[in-house]
């Protein structure tokens, strides 16, 4: 079985075919992603340095978090890009997740009330679903309840105390 | 790059958007692309797919159920056990009654007089011949009072007898 590359996984899942579990196995030699922004159909960005508290957020498109931004963010489609350098807190549900930067969750009373973070995916035209994946860079900082249907975690991704669900069609 | 974007105007109705969202986000970038680093040098897990990772509540229903079924389960069992309990009591106190019972076991000691002599019996108990002197105690329990010989008769407490030779 040939080993894939991280850019064909990518690719894979923008072309709904998500890889078998246990099918694929390897080291992937490349380590940085190219996302096209027409593509994950980013029609938001929180700039660099900005800092956002927004109460609701629903967005006809995806998401691109450069600064911080805090609140209950929907994208109807697309995918939310958390770069390096952006923080998120409060919840969010996209298509895709893509997370490079932090994700962090509100503490009250001492005890973190986990951010959510939803892949929900595209519902396939025969059935079922494809894409709804969460990617995690090695870079990642996350604390949250994770849901997706697919999980990209490499093994530096600091996940402190993160919920990984998934979901099921 | 991205091509330019250009503003147009409908006459009819309304004008329609001159840029995509998606466009003003590229024109503000000024990039159609965003790379994100440290996305290799995965390995994928071995781990059954759809299965939730997470540990959900358990269902206040079954609990419910099962706190139900336990309590039906104990009164089915208790009736059992009870019964039980007084059968054993029963076949205890049986047992201990059979087993200090005083037993009352037959002499197995079969013996007859051989002979009357001149100072006691000569009395055969099992295949063994002993001599009972006049006053000693029989293997019945009876004592010896009087032998006399010349009749071949003896006495005992109760009881006076007189052997006689068969054909």
């Amino acid at each position: 079985m040939s080993k894939p590359s991280m850019s064909a996984f990518v690719a894979d899942q923008h072309q709904g075919d998500l890889p078998a579990v246990g099918e694929t196995a390897g080291v992937a030699d490349v380590n940085s992603l190219s996302m096209r922004l027409e593509e994950h159909q980013i029609c938001f960005v929180v700039p660099a340095g900005a800092r956002i508290d927004a109460q609701t957020l629903d967005l006809p498109g995806g998401i691109l978090v450069l600064g911080a931004l805090r609140g209950k963010v929907t994208c109807a489609c697309g995918s939310a890009i958390i770069a390096l350098g952006g923080e998120f807190q409060g919840s969010l549900d996209a298509v895709d997740i893509y997370i490079e930067g932090r994700v962090t969750s509100k503490v009250v009373s001492q005890a973190p009330v986990l951010t959510k973070l939803r892949a929900r995916g595209v519902a396939a035209a025969g059935g079922g679903f494809h894409s709804g994946l969460v990617a995690f860079s090695t870079t990642s900082v996350v604390q949250a309840h994770v849901q997706a249907r697919a999980f990209h975690i490499p093994r530096q991704a600091d996940l402190k105390r993160t919920v990984l669900e998934t979901l099921m069609s | 790059m991205m091509d330019q974007p250009t503003l147009s105007l409908r006459e009819d109705g309304p004008p329609a958007p001159a840029f995509t969202p998606v466009q003003v986000v590229c024109a503000m970038l000024k990039s159609d692309v965003v790379n994100l680093s440290g996305f290799g040098a995965y390995e994928q897990m071995d781990a059954p797919a759809w299965v939730p990772l997470v540990q959900r509540p358990f269902p206040e229903e079954v609990g419910a159920a099962i706190v139900e079924t336990k309590g039906l389960r104990m009164r089915v069992l208790s009736i059992p056990l009870v019964a039980l309990l007084l059968c054993a009591t029963a076949l205890a106190f049986t047992v201990g009654r059979l087993y200090f019972q005083p037993v009352s076991v037959a002499s197995p000691i079969v013996w007859h007089v051989e002979s009357v002599g001149l100072a006691g019996l000569s009395v055969m108990v099992g295949a063994r011949v002993i001599q009972i002197p006049v006053g000693a105690v029989l293997p019945s329990g009876e004592r010896l009072v009087s032998v006399d010989a010349p009749k071949q008769s003896y006495e005992t407490p109760h009881q006076r007898v007189v052997l006689s030779k068969r054909n």
